[in-house]
């Protein structure tokens, strides 16, 4: 029986399908890894040891052990515990080489193929639904696609049943839509269909599972944009020659001057004020770019965040703290906001006016010109008294005023809105409430680290 | 070229050895250092600040007996500091006490290993004995110094203009930590074994107080272990790390206390928790729970 399922897998086979599944789920591994993990094996006493090996070779960063294990229990549990079942728990037997270990690991076939069939398939379905077809993620169409060949070939293989590839792919493609069906239809199928244009997905109208794949990659901007921002601000430290102090050293190496000393450029700290409407209109869109400002924390730039509905509130301090404490930025903007609410923040009506007034007395006296102010609002002003002249005052000291506005173009100055009365004063004004938008602001916010 | 032999070294016995040096390890772990050495590839260890990632590094130059060389890093770490580097002062004695040599002689004088400053690399590189090299904190590192490290760590060995290529004899043990400060490229986590250290388990925990803290009594130990793991389940700014219970269990033995209470724990609290706001949190739990 051992030497027979030998002769049908290949220990290279196994290693090839088992990396290849990892590779669907979402893990990278390339041949080096794969090479590595058939080395690793080789010095484990025991089959139950083959976790860890294949772990310590395989997964290169920690949040892909979890993927790991569920891939590794998955597999070894839907092909090898039917007859195998201790093959996780205890080592079998006494085994003296790797390849013997490996044979019975294997699966084998057994006699029972229809059964066996139909339960290949489900654990097939189960591998996709909870690895490959995961909203969170983008590339779900191709990856669809790979993982459900690659699984029909599996089926093939380890059932030994009659049915061609394209037969058992169509069954499965069945199981998996029925199982998708049974739990929350709507969604997957229409992120089935969708998949990928979460770029343009308006923030005002996203649903759960899309606000945290946009979510996720506002967490890559933030790196990408902290990163560039500290790169372009450190190249500038460095000034003129100093030669006065440049001769002094050169005294200790007889005259010549080994040693260049530079003069230290006086740097002008950028400064950046975010001031955001977070009435519920524009909640979505707020929360968003609060997030971003996690980015300047590691820069030497100064940022100060201001949140408004009819009067105006710092909360840099909260914001801090909380991100200080949170891995994860919108954890962090989701707790100051939801302390917010609970003081009866987010059902008041905004008022710009009111509004801008207040900041002016918390912060307007700072604003110079190495400040750029953003402003996030859709400008319904609910009728009160706009008080652009504030705004006037504020461009005129400021470096930039950037107003973002997360409505549709079209609907800008209809009802109560009154963009156009703020339009004058800002530098620049944007439309922005989908993913594409943020990411071209953040380019301009680039900016920052440009100047001096 | 020869190579030299890799390490053999059965997960076990890795551990038992580590054990005698007083580094107490899961048997999991101890097979993917074990898998690292095998392979010869880096070993990149993660974990919270103070779970003994540096320790196992040391404790692992203990084993294997060839000296540890450790690179700490931090923010603006180059080439010269941490690979090698003229030393230009005593090079222009050399030419200012030569004044009539010939150029060509003169470079072959001050271009040579005399004037060599050896840093932590180079160093690892070029030891006959096989050394463990810690790079410790990678992540505090730029980008441009991760991507030199990552062709040093691929190939072993070095091109000084002056001087040739060096390559190393004996390959070293190469460990790198990270507090995950930054995300490490996926390229350089490509060459490495993976290892992901998190606090002990409370068996593991009492086990390291055991072997570290010499005459610590077992019930003592329990206590001490139970406190500092109820406390990292709380929602603390920084939570205590082993070398922190450590040297909690040492103020404890000195104070000549034989049992943790909350009067104890307030009192000598400043040495688990290192933020005032955490210390308040547990100020005001120590009050709140009555006594």
């Amino acid at each position: 029986m051992a030497s027979q399922s030998f002769a049908l897998h290949d220990p290279l086979d196994f290693f090839l399908e088992f990396t290849h599944l990892l590779r669907v789920a979402g893990l990278r591994v390339g041949l080096t890894e794969t090479e590595d993990a058939m080395e690793a094996v080789q010095i484990t006493s025991a089959p139950s040891d083959w976790k860890t090996a294949l772990k310590a070779t395989l997964v290169k960063r920690r949040g892909d052990e979890a993927i790991f294990d569920r891939v590794f229990d998955l597999y070894f549990g839907a092909w090898a515990d039917e007859q195998n079942p201790s093959m996780n728990q205890s080592p079998p037997l006494s085994q003296d080489t790797s390849e013997r270990n490996l044979s019975n690991a294997m699966p084998k076939p057994s006699e029972n193929k229809d059964q066996q069939y139909q339960m290949a398939i489900q654990r097939a379905v189960q591998f996709i639904g909870r690895f490959v077809f995961n909203p969170a993620r983008s590339d779900n169409a191709s990856n669809l696609q790979t993982a459900m060949l690659l699984l029909s070939q599996m089926v093939s293989k380890r059932t030994g049943t009659a049915k061609s590839l394209s037969e058992i792919q169509a069954d499965l493609e069945k199981a998996f839509l029925q199982s998708q069906e049974m739990e929350d239809s709507p969604n997957a199928m229409r992120s089935l269909v969708e998949q990928g244009d979460f770029e343009e997905v308006d923030f005002a109208r996203m649903d759960p599972s899309e606000a945290l794949l946009i979510e996720e990659q506002i967490e890559h901007l933030i790196e990408a944009l902290s990163m560039q921002l500290r790169r372009r601000l450190q190249r500038r430290t460095r000034g003129k020659i100093d030669l006065r102090r440049t001769i002094r050293r050169s005294i200790q190496f007889g005259g010549v001057p080994v040693r260049l000393a530079y003069r230290k450029r006086r740097q002008d700290k950028p400064k950046i004020f975010v001031f955001t409407d977070i009435s519920s209109s524009v909640e979505a869109f707020a929360r968003f770019f609060l997030m971003l400002t996690r980015a300047f924390q590691a820069t030497p730039i100064t940022c100060r965040s201001f949140v408004f509905e009819d009067e105006t509130m710092e909360v840099t301090e909260r914001l801090t703290q909380e991100m200080s404490r949170f891995p994860r930025a919108g954890q962090a903007v989701e707790r100051v906001l939801t302390r917010l609410r609970l003081q009866g923040w987010g059902m008041r009506r905004s008022s710009y006016g009111a509004s801008f007034r207040q900041f002016d007395d918390l912060a307007g006296s700072e604003i110079d010109r190495h400040t750029t102010l953003v402003i996030l609002g859709d400008a319904r002003n609910n009728y009160a008294p706009p008080r652009e002249q504030i705004l006037e005052n504020f461009q005129r000291r400021a470096e930039r005023v950037i107003w973002l506005n997360p409505e549709n173009r079209g609907l800008w100055n209809g009802g109560d809105s009154v963009m156009s009365t703020y339009e004058p004063y800002c530098d620049h004004l944007y439309e922005c409430r989908t993913l594409k938008h943020l990411r071209k602001i953040v380019d301009e916010l680039l900016k920052l680290g440009d100047r001096v | 070229m020869v190579y030299p032999e890799p390490i053999m070294l059965k997960p076990e016995a890795l551990r038992e050895a580590l054990l005698t040096h007083n580094y107490v390890m899961d048997p999991d772990q101890a097979l993917t250092v074990a898998i690292a050495l095998h392979l010869e590839k880096p070993l990149l260890v993660e974990g919270p600040a103070g779970v003994g990632k540096t320790e196992l590094a040391k404790a692992l130059a203990k084993v294997l007996s060839g000296g540890l060389i450790r690179l700490q890093c931090y923010e603006g770490l180059g080439e010269e500091k941490a690979l090698y580097e003229w030393n230009y002062s005593k090079q222009l004695l050399h030419i200012q006490a030569e004044r009539d040599a010939q150029w060509q002689e003169l470079a072959t004088d001050i271009f040579s290993k005399d004037y060599l400053l050896e840093r932590p690399l180079l160093r690892a590189l070029r030891s006959e004995e096989r050394v463990v090299l810690l790079i410790d904190e990678l992540d505090r590192v730029d980008e441009e110094f991760e991507a030199f490290l990552l062709e040093l760590l691929s190939d072993f060995q070095i091109t000084i203009p002056e001087l040739g290529t060096i390559t190393s004899e004996k390959r070293p043990v190469v460990v790198l930590t990270s507090n995950d400060t930054r995300e490490l490229s996926e390229a350089l986590r490509r060459r490495c074994v993976y290892l992901y250290m998190n606090f002990p388990t409370r068996e593991r925990e009492k086990e390291i107080l055991l072997r570290k803290v010499p005459d610590l009594s077992e019930k003592l130990a329990d206590k001490i272990v139970e406190t500092v793991q109820s406390l990292r389940l709380k929602d603390l700014k920084k939570a205590p790390s082993v070398s922190e219970t450590l040297d909690w269990a040492q103020t404890l033995q000195v104070m000549g206390i034989q049992d943790v209470n909350e009067e104890v724990l307030r009192k000598t609290a400043t040495i688990l928790l290192k933020h005032k706001a955490d210390l308040e949190q547990i100020n005001v739990f120590a009050d709140s729970s009555g006594t």
